[in-house]
């Protein structure tokens, strides 16, 4: 028992075109045989109807030509009868007509004629047709007149040639005119899967480039939401640590001062107490008391400039970079003899900005111009301030030495050093975005867009100022 | 990928192909045969039985159609045969019995020159007419042939054909349908005797082309067919530009409104025939058995006597025997 060998499939065809032949050749052999068929068969059917016809009109002829001679000549009707037969043959004209027997009532045939008209009776089977003869109204005998079907037979068969080539033309056309739409209909399904092939190819591919960018996407939020998230932290730590720093200043500077002073104080009335005598210990005791007033009142002021910047609370923004510019260019020798700072800056709106990003905006332009002082050796410094209603831009430009961003510097093995990190860390903390443009003996130019928003969703953005 | 699940896809919808090709096949099996079958059966119903619807044997003597004898009384002769034959015959039979009151003969309408000597055989009559020779059948039948007349076979036209003479050749294109036309372009009308009849025996032997040409103007049904002397006569006599085969004794005994023509200017006549110049004649004759009765005898005396055949030569038709 052999294993069955599996039919080869062909992928490169989807077989319509044998699918639809496999069951139109059936169809087409039926219309071949119907139509090769009908019309002989129906010309055979009429012919034959025809030819009884005129075999039965011929009976009633003879027979009433028959009775009427019986009438006229009982006995000599007879003898002429050859002579009538082979006139109304004449006549009748009809090549079907093979016989004309004149039959008694009983069944017998009359022996009229030794030469039958029917030469043709070998020929085929004969198709009877009779007619009563009458005398007197009654019926003596009968004429049966016998016909042959050649003439449908021949004419059937002289149809069949032509009708069956209209049948196997039809069928023909039936069986392969199909099979040819079919088959155009299947090149062009071909050519549509291999095109959606094609396509679904390119889609892969659109696909995968998508996912990656997708992926690199991802991996680029998940790196800003990471630095967010530290940034965050650091915060939170700055926070603490100059909360640290304010209450170790406090405990460390203020809180000694005031309990000297507190002690001095209580000399001090005691002295007094005491009397006149102790005038001058007390006028002493106070001086000292009155220094160490000084010196905490002055320790708490640079405590509160470390804090924040309060000029902006007293000035504004505007008016408080354009101070800084001042203090700078005049510290640096003025504008003579030293730095010259150029202030290009859009006023602000009417509700100004929200504090941290005039905090923020301040301590960049701070950090750059200190950068400016310590390592630039520039001669003009350029800082200018734009307002959009969405964006706030900050350039600051120097015509100083410049620096290779890419080298990391030495303290911080970091590029650009750590003012630079402070300022980028301020400007990503409110979703801006700093751009330190360098190049050695190029000069600087540091560029920070900020968004006109708030970073927290509650507008406090204290933690951020602290920053 | 999509290439190989669509082409298993079909693979599985080709799954059910065989079950269903082979019920097609089996339905288109089924019509084929239903029609064959109604069809066989509507043919059967047209074309009924073919068997011989009769049989052979003798025929009930009570039928009108027995073959039976008539009762004919000595002094009546019964005498009936080819139509040629009859003008002359019933003129002998009318002198004949001039002189015989008590004698009577009676002649009987054309039954043909077969019919003639079928029904002597049979003894139906007394004496047969036949305008021919006997055929081989008839001669072995034992009767006896008596010939009395020779009648000129006359070419006649109806009395308005404008011909007086042709020539045989002539009346050959006319039969052959080459020509159509008599001298005045009047369409010529040509009349046929059936098959067998004795003056188209008499024309086609002595021109025996003449005979192929009439069985080929039988095969194409060129010309009307008329199937006795009477019909012939009377369609003659009204049909302009007809012309057929007559004797010239019938036209002449009885006066027809005809016109025989001459063949290349012999006009029919004894003596054209007698010499031969006039080339168509055929032979009359009575038909008996070899006793024949005493009053067929005297008939046939009467014939062959002088008065029979003066009237005969009276009447346009020759004696025979000729050397009498």
């Amino acid at each position: 028992m052999s294993a069955r060998r599996p039919r080869p499939v062909q992928k490169d065809s989807i077989g319509l075109r044998r699918y639809l032949a496999a069951r139109m050749l059936p169809l087409a052999v039926l219309l071949a045989v119907l139509v090769s068929l009908s019309a002989p068969l129906a010309y055979f059917a009429l012919t034959v109807r025809t030819v009884r016809t005129r075999a039965e009109a011929t009976a009633v002829q003879v027979a009433a030509t028959i009775g009427r001679e019986l009438q006229d000549r009982p006995v000599l009707w007879r003898y002429d009868a050859i002579k009538l037969l082979a006139h109304i043959r004449a006549y009748t004209k009809q090549p079907s007509i093979a016989r004309i027997e004149v039959v008694d009532r009983s069944g017998v045939r009359v022996p009229l004629d030794d030469e039958p008209l029917g030469a043709r009776v070998a020929l085929g089977t004969l198709l009877w047709e009779s007619a009563p003869i009458e005398i007197n109204e009654q019926v003596v005998g009968h004429v049966w007149v016998g016909a042959v079907l050649d003439e449908a037979r021949a004419g059937a068969l002289l149809l069949l040639v032509p009708f069956g080539g209209l049948g196997l033309g039809l069928a023909a056309l039936i069986y392969f005119i199909p099979g040819r739409a079919m088959a155009r209909a299947e090149r062009r399904i071909e050519h549509s899967q291999a095109a959606l092939a094609g396509f679904n190819r390119t889609l892969e591919q659109q696909v995968a480039e998508r996912s990656s960018q997708l992926r690199a996407a991802y991996a680029e939020l998940q790196a800003k939401e990471e630095r967010l998230r530290d940034l965050s932290s650091r915060a939170l730590l700055l926070q603490e640590a100059e909360r640290r720093v304010i209450a170790r200043e406090l405990h460390d500077s203020a809180g000694q001062a005031l309990t000297a002073i507190r002690i001095n104080l209580q000399i001090i009335a005691q002295l007094a107490e005491a009397g006149p005598h102790t005038s001058e210990k007390v006028a002493r005791l106070a001086g000292r008391t009155l220094t160490i007033a000084d010196a905490t009142l002055e320790e708490i002021r640079r405590v509160v400039i470390m804090l924040g910047p309060a000029i902006l609370d007293d000035v504004g923004l505007v008016a408080a970079i354009q101070r800084l510019c001042d203090d700078f260019s005049e510290r640096s020798g003025g504008p003579d003899n030293g730095l010259q700072i150029d202030c290009e800056l859009d006023p602000l709106p009417d509700n100004g900005l929200s504090p941290a990003l005039e905090s923020a905006c301040y301590r960049v332009v701070q950090e750059a111009l200190t950068n400016v002082a310590r390592h630039a050796q520039a001669t003009h410094v350029q800082v200018r301030l734009a307002l959009s209603p969405r964006k706030l831009h900050l350039e600051v430009r120097d015509d100083g030495l410049g620096f290779d961003p890419g080298a990391r510097a030495p303290a911080t093995g970091t590029p650009g050093g750590r003012g630079l990190v402070g300022m980028r860390e301020r400007v990503e903390l409110l979703g801006g975005m700093i751009r330190v443009d360098s190049r050695p003996g190029g000069g600087t130019t540091v560029v920070v867009d900020l968004p006109q928003v708030t970073l927290s969703e509650d507008g406090d953005d204290t933690a951020v100022v602290v920053a | 990928m999509n290439d190989t699940s669509t082409s298993t896809d079909l693979e599985t919808g080709d799954r059910d192909s065989p079950a269903s090709l082979a019920a097609l096949w089996i339905g288109v099996a089924v019509v084929l045969v239903g029609a064959l079958v109604i069809a066989a059966v509507l043919l059967i119903g047209i074309t009924g039985a073919t068997r011989e619807p009769f049989t052979t044997g003798e025929i009930p003597k009570d039928s009108p159609l027995h073959l039976r004898s008539t009762v004919r009384p000595p002094h009546v002769l019964h005498l009936a045969g080819s139509g040629s034959n009859l003008p002359i015959t019933r003129a002998l039979a009318e002198a004949f019995q001039v002189g015989r009151p008590d004698l009577h003969v009676v002649v009987f309408a054309s039954i043909g020159s077969t019919g003639g000597v079928q029904a002597t055989y049979d003894d139906v009559i007394d004496l047969g007419l036949v305008s021919r020779l006997l055929r081989p059948r008839e001669a072995a039948l034992g009767l006896t042939l008596t010939p009395y007349a020779r009648v000129p076979v006359v070419f006649a036209v109806n009395l308005g054909v404008p011909d007086e003479s042709l020539t045989t050749a002539e009346l050959l294109e006319i039969y052959a349908g080459d020509r159509s036309t008599w001298s005045d372009g009047t369409p010529i009308v040509v009349l046929q005797r059936e098959r067998g009849d004795s003056s188209h025996a008499a024309v086609a032997a002595v021109a025996p082309e003449f005979a192929a040409i009439n069985e080929q103007a039988y095969r194409e049904g060129r010309w009307r067919v008329v199937d006795s002397d009477q019909a012939m006569q009377e369609a003659l006599s009204i049909t302009p530009g007809a012309v057929g085969l007559f004797d010239l004794g019938a036209i002449v005994l009885q006066r027809l409104p005809v016109k025989p023509l001459r063949i290349s200017g012999i006009a029919a006549s004894e003596a054209s025939v007698q010499s031969g110049r006039y080339p168509f004649a055929k032979d009359l004759a009575f038909v008996g058995v070899d006793q024949p009765g005493a009053a067929a005898a005297e008939l046939l005396r009467f014939v062959d006597g002088e008065d029979g055949r003066r009237l005969m030569r009276a009447s346009g038709y020759i004696p025979l025997p000729e050397d009498h």
